[in-house]
């Protein structure tokens, strides 16, 4: 049986037979037998596009009617699929 | 794993579903391409029930912790699959892990039906079977990439004149704390590890090994000591 996409995953996510082979049982096989730790993801800093016009006040002031662009990213050490990655005004 | 009764399994005495799936207007209709995702079903007698369904696929959903009070009037399936009338009705099987008693009894025409990367553990009584053709030849079933305990029956043909149709094949599974069939094996069946004897041609059996990373931690992943055997038997 050759099945495709999504059904080549295991429920680990692993792509079954990657190393030419799929392997017995419903897990395919990787180093150590155990369960693939799920990590959290990595998220970057989150930089603004406006300055901050009181650096006496704590936080980032900007002036009533600034458009500001907060932007950041995030990855995924296992590949999971992140909700969203963007920016907020 | 626990259901509404706590860890102890339910047992009810009616007969039960979860979640039946039929179409109903007199006569038993068809219903194609329906997609079960992500869910849990358990604490009734019966789990999932198809009957006329074409083209589901059922998957990444934990199907357990079904019983019955009275097992000689009930009989508590996991999944209890019925084709009716139609001759195609592919389905997927995937459906994590499966707790207690029968876990398929598949009757009255349909197929082919796939199951696949499933986790099946922890049947209990002398009663559990994988997969029942309740009557006639059904099928073909196609079952791989399946590990699981515990089960007292693989294959059970024949019972009520069962049997499972041509083309079913039976590959890649694990088969842990069986006690062996009832009936006979798909004749394709092959490349599989068990601890009971196959007599399959490139199949290992009788090792006396598990084969898991940690089953008693419901860890049915493939232990790194046992790699060497166990491992892509199957190019």
């Amino acid at each position: 049986m050759n099945l495709g996409s999504p059904y080549n995953l295991d429920k680990d996510g692993n792509q079954r037979g990657a190393d030419g082979s799929w392997d017995i049982g419903a897990y395919e096989y990787s180093t150590g037998g155990t369960t693939n730790t799920n990590l959290p993801p990595s998220v970057s800093a989150l930089t603004l596009n406006a300055a901050d016009v009181d650096p006496n006040v704590a936080g980032i002031q900007v002036l009533e009617g600034t458009t500001v662009l907060c932007a950041g990213s995030a990855t995924d050490p296992n590949g999971d699929r992140l909700p969203g990655n963007g920016s907020t005004r | 794993m626990a259901g509404p009764n706590g860890s102890t399994p339910v047992t009810h005495n009616s007969n039960d579903t979860a979640l039946k799936i039929m179409s109903w207007n007199g006569s038993r209709g068809t219903l194609t391409r329906l997609l079960v995702s992500h869910c849990r079903l358990h604490g009734t007698v019966n789990i999932l029930q198809l009957f006329g369904v074409q083209n589901i696929t059922v998957e990444y959903s934990k199907l357990y912790d079904n019983d019955a009070a009275n097992s000689s009037t009930y009989h508590p399936n996991l999944v209890e699959y019925a084709g009716g009338t139609e001759t195609q009705c592919g389905g997927i099987m995937r459906s994590g892990i499966g707790r207690r008693k029968v876990f398929m009894i598949y009757q009255s025409n349909g197929g082919p039906i796939y199951v696949y990367g499933n986790v099946w553990h922890d049947a209990t009584s002398g009663y559990p079977r994988i997969f029942q053709p309740f009557d006639n030849a059904q099928g073909p079933a196609i079952f791989t990439t399946i590990p699981f305990t515990t089960c007292t029956r693989w294959w059970a043909t024949g019972v009520n004149g069962g049997s499972l149709a041509a083309g079913s094949q039976s590959a890649n599974n694990i088969i842990g704390r069986s006690i062996g069939f009832i009936g006979g094996e798909p004749a394709g069946a092959d490349y599989e590890y068990a601890d009971v004897s196959l007599g399959e041609a490139h199949s290992l059996s009788g090792v006396g090994q598990t084969p898991f990373a940690n089953a008693a931690g419901s860890d049915f992943h493939i232990g790194a000591t046992i790699s060497g055997f166990c491992r892509a038997i199957r190019a």
